[in-house]
């Protein structure tokens, strides 16, 4: 019995988030034929399920818990995330849709003079790379955000930070991505990846896909899909929840954080606000999906209420959760992994959602064979 | 009020009440959603999102939460979630509201 030839592209892109559909979308209009494969619907893991907010700052816990030799490594990152932030803004003009992208600045907020030091030599470092953002005193921060509790000592303003809308997003992308016209097949898993002379063949729930060049962007799935090929990343995927209340008058202008305790919180265009912070959820033990936690949700809700009072008369409609992408380093990996030549992996930990759109200018460059003017190297597949 | 079925051997109906639905009386049957009482009486919006679109019952248990109204005071109220009650006060919600109202 002889089987059907494989369908052949120029570029096959694994994984429809928004690092896959963004690097659809610049491959399709750089003219390649790109076909990109999703074993459910776009955009409805990690993508769908984020909080939306454009992180620009090095995040306040990993500063203290693993220290400032961490965070110089992890510094690259800071020039990527702002150009992300800035291709966040281009993107709503591109599409021509209201992505609900508002960057009114990010606080974060601290409540005891133990916290300063480390705020302030966070500063220093964010600024030695290129970031605007300040260290504010009790008198600024109050009169910046007079939503504030009044015991709020001081704390930092990133400048470029915000949110946008992820429900918007994703159908956006992924609507622009065909219409320059990458070929989006949805409920098509991913099954076996061979190398093929010199390409490779990818067969499917739906058929076999052959193309010279293969960009990964499967999330916390990556090392499934690069195994097979005897590739081993360390990339996990943490379950992770987030709350929304009912929509109120608008009562929360920035990105607030808390020096003392995991908080993002922030409030939507329509209305709600958004808290989370990167609490964990729990792991299904029937399903093995996220479940909502209770007990984090309570004390996400509790932290959250202490620094901005008045959002404890919001009620809270739900909380939801998913599989966030994880790095042992917490540094994205991008790039051609070393002896497969034509295959590309990319992956944002933590804050992809705000980096999507640098991700996919990247990703689609190295896939068509072009080396970016960003320096990879820190966030080289082969540094582990 | 021609918007309930009929009377008949499996359809049965609690007592009448009055409600106001922005200040207008409004009968209705114990037993009734104020999203029911509203649709008899051909009221589909029951409040406007931020940019002024109507919504309505979508859903109908309690998922969605586009049926919204201030009932008795109380903003963002589910009104397929909560029954009719002689004397209820029900307003249609325009737009967004003060936290803790
Ligand atoms: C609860 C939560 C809150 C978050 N909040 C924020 C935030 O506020 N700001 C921020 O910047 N980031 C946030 N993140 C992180 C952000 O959502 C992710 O980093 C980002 O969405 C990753 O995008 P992606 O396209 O790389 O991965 P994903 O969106 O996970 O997409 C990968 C896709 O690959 C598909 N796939 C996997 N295996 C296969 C296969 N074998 N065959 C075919 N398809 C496959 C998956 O189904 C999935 O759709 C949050 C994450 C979570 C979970
Ligand atoms: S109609 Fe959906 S919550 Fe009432």
């Amino acid at each position: 019995m002889t089987r059907r030839p494989p369908e052949r592209f120029d570029v096959i892109v694994i994984g429809g988030g928004l690092t896959g559909c963004l690097t659809a979308l610049r491959l399709a209009q750089a003219g390649a034929a790109v076909v990109l494969v999703e074993q459910y619907d776009i955009g409805t893991q990690a993508s769908g399920r984020n909080a939306g907010s454009l992180h620009g700052q090095i995040q306040h816990e990993p500063f203290v818990v693993e220290g400032e030799g961490w965070a110089r490594e992890w510094a690259p990152c800071l020039g990527l995330l702002k150009d992300a932030i800035a291709g966040w803004h281009a993107l709503s003009d591109e599409l021509g849709v209201d992505l609900e992208v508002r960057t009114k600045g990010g606080l974060l907020v601290a409540d005891d003079p133990a916290q300063m030091p480390a705020i302030e030599r966070k500063v220093a470092l964010e600024r030695e790379h290129g970031i605007d953002s300040q260290v504010l005193g009790r008198d600024e921060l109050l009169a910046l955000a007079p939503y504030l509790d009044e015991r709020v000592v001081g704390g930092e303003l990133c400048p470029i930070e915000g949110k946008a809308s992820p429900i918007v997003a994703a159908p956006a992308i992924a609507g622009a991505a065909a219409g320059a016209g990458a070929d989006l097949r949805r409920h098509t898993p991913v099954r076996a990846l061979e190398r093929d002379g010199n390409g490779f063949v990818v067969t499917t729930g739906r058929g076999r896909l052959a193309a010279r060049r293969v960009v990964v962007a499967a999330g916390a799935d990556i090392p499934r899909i690069t195994r097979m090929l005897g590739v081993d990343l360390p990339v996990e995927g943490p379950p992770m929840q987030v709350n929304v209340t009912e929509p109120v008058e608008p009562l929360v202008g920035h990105l607030v954080y808390y020096a003392g305790g995991r908080l993002t919180l922030k409030q939507a265009a329509a209305g709600s606000l958004l808290i989370g912070g990167g609490w964990p959820a729990r792991t299904h033990p029937v399903t093995g999906r996220p479940a909502v936690d209770l007990e984090g949700m309570r004390r996400n809700l509790a932290i959250a209420r202490s620094v901005v009072p008045a959002i404890g008369g919001a009620r809270l409609l739900r909380t939801w959760c998913g599989v966030n992408n994880a790095t042992p380093d917490q540094r994205p990996i991008i790039g051609p992994v070393d002896g497969i030549d034509g295959l590309v992996v990319g992956t944002f930990p933590f804050l992809g959602f705000t980096a999507s759109p640098v991700m996919g200018d990247l990703l689609a460059a190295l896939a068509l064979g072009r080396a970016p003017e960003r320096d990879l190297a820190p966030f080289s597949p082969g540094r582990f | 009020m021609g918007r309930r079925l009929p009377l008949g051997p499996a359809i049965e109906r609690g007592p009448a009440v009055t409600i106001t639905v922005d200040g207008r009386a409004v009968r209705a049957h114990a037993g009734e959603t104020v999203a029911a009482a509203l649709l008899a009486e051909g009221v589909l919006a029951t409040r406007t999102t931020v940019g002024g679109a109507p919504r309505g019952v979508f859903c109908g248990m309690g998922v969605c939460f586009d049926c919204l109204a201030v009932i008795d005071g109380v903003p963002n109220t589910r009104t397929c979630m909560t029954y009719v009650r002689d004397g209820m006060d029900v307003r249609l919600q325009d737009g967004l509201t003060p936290a803790g109202s």
